[in-house]
């Protein structure tokens, strides 16, 4: 993504269409980080306008070559994580400590068969049936790149549960994706 | 690779390719949201600049008392320095310059002696000193008093003390008497006393030692908005009771109780119930404080510039005892999308960091006998650390403009 300075520039001035502009650049980007974390669009709406708010707000501390998509992506999830620690719900949880992490089940995926019989709307829809917690680590770990001493002190949990965390997410996904591949198969006999 | 990693692969992969085809509503929505921004960002720099007016006034008048307490003292020490001096120098006057009754009365012309020097001019020399300008008259005030004593036998083997200025010939060393800058000093122009109408002499209230100690009520109301909070800056009742005690007559500690209402928190509180069986269903309750319900306890000093006005600084640890807000119930079912909601009002307390601080700083003013109204200017902090990511926003800063009336009940 790259984006002209001047339009930057007249998005700190606070140019109205400047900001329309922006927000039309990065809307693919930020709502699919959005609709990664959330299962409902407005939701994922909702919070996506914050996070862009966010940006035009930190705009001007923005160092001029810092690349933008990574930087937008930052705060984008960082509005995302402060959104969800927000919502006490997810402070219930267990915590774990020495996880071991199984992910790696015997179930065998052919991942060219994969490739061929999900777009990407599929895989989306099937992180949103995680459970919320488990999504969230997972797109953080598995997507967003963070480690999990990182993701730990973002979500305020132990390493223990962010690894248990990604572990069952992968192991939800996995079948998942073996129940519907094989359902598939099942079909074309 | 382990399988793992493979499926992080391609799931990231997968989902690089996904687009999301820009929708202009979405655009009026944050349009909307960037609009409430501004309006915010207005009301905050108004908000501010009020509460640094209140500073500054503040601090312009905690300055003048101390400048004028200060120059107060400085004028004390002076006086005591003067009397020092003139006690060394008052005999020698007596024995050099004022003739005994005797020899006045030797004195054939009985005529007044010539005399111009006054106490200070013989104490720092002619060159330097400021003669009062009442010295001539009390001279000659002086001069009639003479008279008066030598018509009077009984007092004729007194020494004739009338040569001196009339009031140093009772109490010599009264240094009000003599001091040359004495008028200016009771009348100087910038004593805050002089330029208000009410003196402290004439009110009985204030009899510091009588009402050492002290209760008092106070009822109010007050203006609380929070930084971010929209609607929060309605207005709260406050009730409180306070014990009173005076230092001095001019400062006076305060320790009391007090309940006061208070807008909401920036952050909304939401919680959801889960539920799998025909079907999943998922309640979310989203709850918004209007009013936290605080006790706070708060400890002043205050300091009386004239009779009626004083200003008071304080701090305060604020209890959070309470909270009545809206509740907003979403059902969210997989077999009907559509959320249905419904609000209604309560209160939830669990979440919330319940001990915060708060400053305070006010003007009062006496309006009867041991009735005070009093404004004051509060800033308090809410720790929002356990809800908030970005650092600007770990407190929700409020501030507010109270106004109370308070009466003393006791002492």
């Amino acid at each position: 993504m790259e984006l002209e300075p001047q339009l930057l520039k007249a998005c700190l001035k606070g140019d109205r269409l400047a900001q329309s502009q922006l927000y039309r650049r990065t809307y693919s980007v930020l709502m699919g980080i959005c609709m990664r974390y959330h299962k409902q669009e407005a939701d994922a709406l909702s919070v996506l306008n914050l996070g862009f708010l966010k940006i035009l707000k930190n705009l001007k501390k923005r160092k001029p070559d810092t690349p933008f998509e990574p930087w937008v992506r930052r705060i984008m999830i960082n509005t995302i994580i402060d959104e969800f620690r927000k919502d006490k719900r997810h402070r219930a949880h267990m915590t774990y400590t020495d996880f071991d992490d199984r992910s790696d089940l015997d179930d065998y995926i052919d991942f060219n068969e994969a490739d061929r019989q999900f777009d990407a709307a599929a895989i989306e829809q099937l992180i949103c049936q995680l459970p919320d917690m488990s999504r969230q680590v997972f797109n953080l770990y598995a997507i967003d790149g963070y480690s999990h001493a990182e993701i730990a002190q973002m979500l305020g949990i132990s390493v223990g549960t962010s690894k248990w965390h990604v572990s069952t997410a992968r192991s939800t996904v996995k079948q998942m994706l073996l129940q519907q591949l094989n359902a598939y198969q099942t079909n074309q006999k | 690779m382990k399988e793992s990693n493979k499926l992080d692969t391609f799931i990231r992969q997968k989902l690089a390719e996904q687009a999301h085809p820009y929708k202009e509503e979405h655009w009026l929505a944050a349009e909307e949201l960037i609009e409430a921004d501004k309006r915010n960002r207005r009301k905050r720099g108004f908000l501010f600049f009020l509460w640094g007016g209140f500073l500054g006034i503040g601090l312009v008048l905690v300055g003048l008392g101390l400048w004028g307490l200060l120059w107060r003292k400085a004028l004390d020490q002076d006086r005591v320095n003067s009397s020092s001096a003139i006690a060394s120098v008052v005999p020698q006057l007596d024995s050099q310059l004022v003739p005994t009754f005797n020899e006045e009365m030797t004195n054939p012309s009985r005529q007044v002696p010539e005399r111009t020097k006054t106490a200070t001019q013989a104490m720092i020399g002619p060159a330097q000193a400021k003669p009062s300008p009442n010295s001539p008259k009390r001279y000659n005030e002086g001069v009639a008093d003479m008279r008066s004593w030598i018509d009077n036998p009984d007092e004729q083997q007194q020494p004739i003390q009338a040569f001196m200025p009339a009031q140093t010939q009772s109490k010599r060393l009264d240094t009000v008497a003599i001091n040359p800058y004495e008028e200016w000093i009771e009348q100087r122009p910038f004593r805050l006393s002089n330029r208000l109408s009410f003196s402290s002499q004439n009110i009985d209230w204030l009899d510091w030692k009588a009402n050492r100690h002290a209760l008092a009520v106070e009822i109010g109301a007050q203006w609380s908005p929070t930084w971010e909070a929209q609607g929060s800056g309605s207005i709260h009742p406050l009730a409180g009771l306070h014990y009173r005690y005076w230092i001095n007559p001019n400062w006076r500690v305060s320790l009391g109780v007090r309940y006061a209402g208070r807008g909401g928190l920036s952050s909304d509180y939401r919680f959801s119930d889960v539920q799998f069986g025909l079907g999943r269903q998922q309640i979310d309750s989203v709850f918004q404080p209007n009013r936290l319900h605080r006790l706070e306890i708060p400890l002043r000093i205050e300091k009386h510039l004239t009779g009626r006005h004083y200003l008071s600084a304080g701090i305060a640890v604020s209890w959070l005892l309470e909270t009545t807000g809206q509740i907003q119930i979403i059902e969210r079912t997989n077999s009907e999308v559509v959320d249905q909601s419904r609000i209604q009002t309560g209160g939830l307390r669990y979440g919330f960091k319940r001990l915060d601080p708060r400053l305070e700083l006010g003007y009062g003013y006496y309006v009867g006998a041991g009735t005070q109204l009093k404004v004051s200017a509060v800033y308090g902090l809410s720790d929002l650390t356990e809800r908030s990511f970005f650092e600007q926003d770990r407190f929700d800063r409020h501030l507010g403009i109270r106004l109370s009336l308070s009466h003393q009940i006791g002492k």
